[in-house]
């Protein structure tokens, strides 16, 4: 009977080990680089999914449709062309002073004052199916028009031509977010709760509001800028019958 | 032993690999944004002002009072003359079309004692197609619908008043306001139970005229 040849035992080095940990870190490596550089990105969560950070540009669709609550809604057309801009709404110029921007919540009630001067009182609509947060932001980018979609199921959302959009932002709130002050054109119900975390206002209020404030108007996208910069907006109270998080 | 130690390399390397492959790929999901509420004071001088809102109110006689309120988009102005009389109180509604400034009379309405007439802050509906006023009288309040074409509803009335169709419709709640427009057609209505607390939500739909309860509250 022929014996097996006797094991011959090669001990584990750290050569051995040093030579597999580079090629594992060389895997690895590799495979972060592909997936974060050639596999398409994710996109991120924000209230409004199309027009937060994929597309700031001033977007206007006439002869659409837009989707509320299950239902269709009838967009206004929006001509740009002869859309004109009133910049001299709420006394802006005539007063001095710091603008700010206050909504209460709890009131859903909006002010916007420019020094000690209230300039603009109206009702607006926060979020109902998504809580609008409070703190003290900074108007970012203004918008004549944009679409706006998210939600799900029943409280789906596609809505072109939102007039009169002014994102906010902060620290804790990122730009991504999607967050904005803006006209509502398939509700009115102002004064409690109706939206998915933006502030909604009556457009007539959010056209006066869009004139007025920082940065000023300089086309159908405005951003603010380190000299331009945005009118700041203090968000704060609870929403009657909001559960946050 | 030779084909071991490969094995054993290929094993690590694929482990490796697929816990870093799950790195990648939870990196790459989606964060939700998780909103934490902070409490964030408003000013003093914000906090203690009315929240109360009510269209625009000019004098014009000793004894007349005229209120306008422009709908939301700016295309249609709702004006309700008062003219306080000896024992009675006349209202007039009259609808203005801003861009052909047109004027048509939408409504009169002769109110005796404390009853009262208002236009609520989201009186027009949010095509403008429909608008509803508030009437205070001594059983309570009532919610007059109309058409802002100024045509006759399907029943032939010139106006639908919710109060009535909802007291019809159910005895389990009570109106507690109706508060503005969900839609186009759409009213809100918010009502209580009968002991008092908040009840359920309807939708009033002025082109079938039926009541949509709601699962959620509109507060």
């Amino acid at each position: 009977m022929k014996k097996k040849p006797a094991r011959i035992k090669h001990p584990k080095t750290v050569r051995y080990y040093f030579i597999r940990l580079c090629l594992s870190i060389t895997a690895v490596v590799s495979i972060v680089t592909i997936g974060t550089s050639f596999l398409p990105s994710a996109s991120p969560f924000c209230a409004n999914s199309i027009s937060c950070i994929k597309d700031l540009s001033v977007k206007v669709e006439n002869n659409v449709k837009g989707v509320f609550e299950g239902r269709t809604v009838a967009v206004p057309k929006i001509s740009l062309s002869q859309d004109i801009t009133n910049k001299a709404v709420l006394g802006a110029s005539v007063l001095t002073g710091q603008k700010h921007i206050y909504v209460d919540l709890s009131s859903q009630t909006l002010y916007a004052y420019q020094g000690k001067t209230l300039v603009m009182k109206t009702l607006i609509s926060s979020g109902k199916w998504h809580p609008t947060p409070d703190g003290t932001f900074t108007i970012w980018i203004k918008l004549r028009a944009t679409r706006m979609t998210g939600g799900s199921g029943a409280d789906f959302y596609d809505l072109p031509n939102v007039p009169y959009v002014m994102f906010f932002a902060n620290n804790d709130v990122p730009a991504s977010a999607g967050f904005s002050l803006h006209g509502a054109y398939w509700h009115n119900n102002f004064g409690h709760p109706m939206s998915h975390g933006c502030i909604n206002m009556r457009i007539v209020d959010a056209q006066a509001l869009y004139n007025w404030v920082d940065p000023p108007t300089t086309g159908f996208t405005t951003y603010a800028t380190t000299n331009n910069p945005g009118t700041e907006v203090t968000v704060a109270g609870t929403a009657p019958g909001v559960v946050t998080n | 032993m030779i084909l071991t130690r490969e094995l054993e390399t290929i094993s690590f390397i694929l482990i490796a690999s697929i816990i870093c492959l799950f790195v990648v790929f939870y990196l790459r999901q989606p964060k939700q944004f998780q909103y934490k509420q902070v409490i964030t004071p408003l000013p003093h001088f914000i906090s203690d002002r009315s929240p109360t809102l009510i269209p625009t109110t000019v004098p014009v006689a000793s004894r007349s009072v005229v209120t306008s309120w422009i709908s939301s988009d700016g295309a249609e102005k709702l004006t309700m003359k008062t003219t306080q009389n000896l024992k009675s109180t006349t209202y007039v509604f009259m609808l203005t079309n801003i861009s052909t400034n047109t004027e048509k009379t939408l409504f009169t309405q002769i109110l005796h004692g404390e009853s009262t007439m208002s236009i609520p802050f989201n009186a027009f509906s949010s095509d403008d197609s429909y608008i509803f006023l508030k009437e205070t009288l001594n059983d309570g309040n009532h919610y007059l619908v109309f058409k802002t074409s100024g045509e006759p509803f399907a029943n032939g009335e010139n106006d639908l008043d919710v109060t009535p169709l909802f007291i019809a419709y159910t005895s389990s709640y009570t109106i507690n306001d109706v508060t503005g427009w969900a839609s186009p057609t759409l009213l809100v209505v918010n009502t209580k139970n009968q002991n008092g607390s908040t009840g359920s939500s309807f939708w009033f739909d002025t082109t079938s005229q039926r009541f949509i309860q709601l699962a959620t509250l509109f507060e």
